[in-house]
């Protein structure tokens, strides 16, 4: 079952002997995942947060975060839609982020002279 | 108004020109799939995931330079891009070259990434044109699930967004 993106599983405290396993079941997973990962499997599912380690996972503070089912849901159905069919110009993709990107320097160049 | 041979255009199109094996990843490959721009996710750079191999990343640098692009690597301006050794020697430790052009476009040139083995992505990866070019995106699938992997803050915090957007998109379609 997935798990809420970002979900905090593991909490502080005494910790009882179920949260204790859990803890351990999530450490576990976690390093099964990044382990996965380095052998590039697709198959990468519990993940923790940067400096995800051992210490960390012994204390209880990882996290488990998912890609949801719904939102992999969404995406199949996004990449699905006609405007992302193989071989659709994107020019407009690039086009926008530059003038993004842009916008965001102008902005800052205003609020450093308006300082 | 954006010269249209400066930016982020200028440089994927100077990649894609000179037959570099690349794959775009991270929030401006995810943007490949927005319907429109309304939907697109404001990014300050694009990943760019080269094939690990010496002449790739040799044949990016060329073509980025040509386009105006320099280079920066862990903070230090990067000039050895014809030097096979040194060129090596990011690829075996799987660094990322900043590549950033007088706009202040900047391209990371990633060689490695969590989840992000070129492989797995060429095998099923999307072409899109970018005008009189293809340019190849990850799978949509695969990018939120290399995201998660990353597992920042920022990365969450945008898994959250996106979903919350497609949701909002879904549901008015």
């Amino acid at each position: 079952m997935a798990r809420e993106v970002g979900a905090d599983v593991v909490g502080g405290g005494a910790g009882g002997g179920v949260d204790r396993d859990r803890r351990v079941d999530v450490a576990r997973q976690g390093l099964e995942a990044r382990s996965d990962a380095r052998e590039g499997s697709s198959a990468c599912a519990a993940v923790g947060t940067p400096g995800f380690t051992r210490r960390r996972l012994a204390r209880g503070v990882a996290r488990l975060c998912r890609v949801t089912d719904e939102l992999l849901r969404l995406a199949r159905w996004l990449e699905a839609q006609p405007w992302n069919r193989p071989g659709t110009d994107k020019t407009w993709v690039l086009r926008c982020a530059d003038a993004f990107r842009e916008f965001a320097a102008a902005r800052k160049r205003a609020r450093a002279v308006a300082r | 108004m954006q010269s249209p041979d400066r930016g982020f255009l200028a440089g994927l199109v100077a990649l894609a020109r000179a037959r570099v094996e690349f794959i775009l990843v991270g929030v401006g490959g995810i943007n490949f799939y927005a319907a429109d721009a309304s939907r697109a996710v404001e990014t300050q750079d694009l990943d760019v995931l080269l094939a690990p191999r010496v002449e790739v990343l040799h044949s990016a640098l060329a073509a980025l330079a040509g386009a105006g692009f320099v280079f920066q690597a862990g903070g230090e301006p990067f000039l050895d891009v014809a030097d096979e050794a040194a060129l090596g020697s990011v690829l075996a430790r799987g660094a990322t070259i900043q590549a950033r052009d007088e706009t202040g476009a900047q391209l990371d040139l990633m060689t490695s990434g969590l989840a992000l083995r070129f492989e797995d992505l060429a095998r099923d990866a999307v072409s899109f044109r970018i005008g009189d070019v293809d340019v190849r995106v990850g799978r949509l699938e695969k990018l939120l699930r290399a995201k998660e992997l990353a597992g920042r803050p920022k990365d969450l915090e945008f898994l959250r967004l996106y979903a919350a957007r497609l949701r909002e998109q879904t549901e008015g379609s």
